[in-house]
């Protein structure tokens, strides 16, 4: 992986990267929202990266090495963060997402469609940590709503 | 003389239902952990780096405390399964690779004038010692919770991380054959 970061930031990829962080990434609140916004650039079909705006600017190819590596360090950065900064990760997903929280609540613990947010070809126990850890952040929701609120 | 072969046969019958036990547990929280398989060839395409990090997450004591201070016996009771199942993988893919770099050094061995008796003696002894480090980590989440064993995890990732380190040019990944070998 590192002889890809080389190759990466030596490119014009780097600089596709920047500015995807700089314009639109920085302005999304929370790494859980910004992990959902980059895996939603990437065809099912295909399994390629596309964001007009930025190809008109940098090219097909290095936008699409730069939404890859974006997401491959948000993934990484989530799969290892502690369980309490994920479930308020989770929260601010809920949040922006202007859903009723026990809908989303429901969907996301039946669906699972934070599945189709890992990148391609990364480490199997790294995703099933991802996964692990997104099940129990909304089991820790789901049992804080229904618990009985406390009474002064 | 009796005495002798009836105590070890008593430790071999303990030994026995401790493996059993071990197995059964293990094929308990796969099933609980949704589908949770490792596809074989694909695991361990991370870094040692990124491996670590995988080991710190998986054995943190500050994960244990937030679900501790939830107050929740299910929520408990799952977060124990589910760190169980991916602690167990993950020292399975350890073992698997020293087991790579263990190969790897003999293969190169085999070639070499010049053996330190000595430097090998001492090698054989680090790999035994992180293999016995290994199945200790693995008992002690069996029958305690997964952060339990924390500061030993530490002390298996600094050892084991200098050798994955040194052996990292030569040895990229282990390769799928080598891991049936492992912590079997």
């Amino acid at each position: 992986m590192n002889s890809i970061n080389n190759a990466f930031r030596s490119s014009d990829a780097q600089r596709a990267f920047d500015d995807l962080w700089g314009r639109t990434l920085s302005r999304v609140s929370g790494d859980l929202n910004r992990l959902i916004y980059v895996a939603s650039t990437r065809d099912y079909n295909s399994g390629r990266y596309h964001h007009a705006g930025l190809e008109a600017h940098f090219g097909f190819e290095a936008v699409g090495r730069a939404l890859e590596n974006a997401h491959r360090e948000l993934f990484w950065k989530l799969s290892c963060s502690p369980l309490k900064e994920l479930v308020s990760e989770l929260e601010l997903y809920m949040l922006c997402s202007g859903e009723s929280p026990e809908e989303l609540l429901r969907t996301w613990r039946s669906l699972q469609p934070y599945r189709v947010a890992v990148p391609m070809d990364v480490d199997p126990l790294a995703a099933h940590l991802f996964f692990s850890n997104l099940k129990l952040g909304l089991e820790v929701l789901q049992t804080r709503r229904s618990r009985p609120p406390l009474h002064p | 003389m009796s005495a002798l072969l009836i105590f070890f046969a008593i430790a071999l019958l303990l030994l026995w239902a401790l493996f059993a036990f071990l197995e059964k547990d293990h094929s308990v929280s796969s099933s609980v952990s949704d589908s949770f398989s490792l596809p074989s060839g694909q695991a361990g395409s991370c870094d040692s780096q990124e491996f670590a990090a995988l080991g710190h997450a998986l054995f943190s004591d500050q994960d244990w405390a937030f679900v501790q201070s939830e107050q929740s016996p299910s929520l408990n009771k799952l977060f124990i399964e589910e760190r169980r199942a991916l602690i167990a993988h993950w020292l399975r893919e350890s073992s698997a690779r020293l087991h790579a770099i263990r190969m790897d050094h003999v293969q190169n061995s085999r070639h070499a004038e010049n053996l330190d008796v000595v430097a090998e003696a001492k090698l054989l002894l680090l790999f035994s010692y992180l293999g016995l480090l290994c199945w200790s980590l693995l008992l002690i989440v069996r029958f305690s919770h997964p952060a339990a064993p924390s500061v030993l995890a530490t002390h298996f990732q600094s050892v084991s991380s200098r050798l994955f380190a040194s052996s990292s040019r030569r040895v990229l990944a282990p390769a799928a054959s080598d891991r049936h070998t492992s912590m079997t």
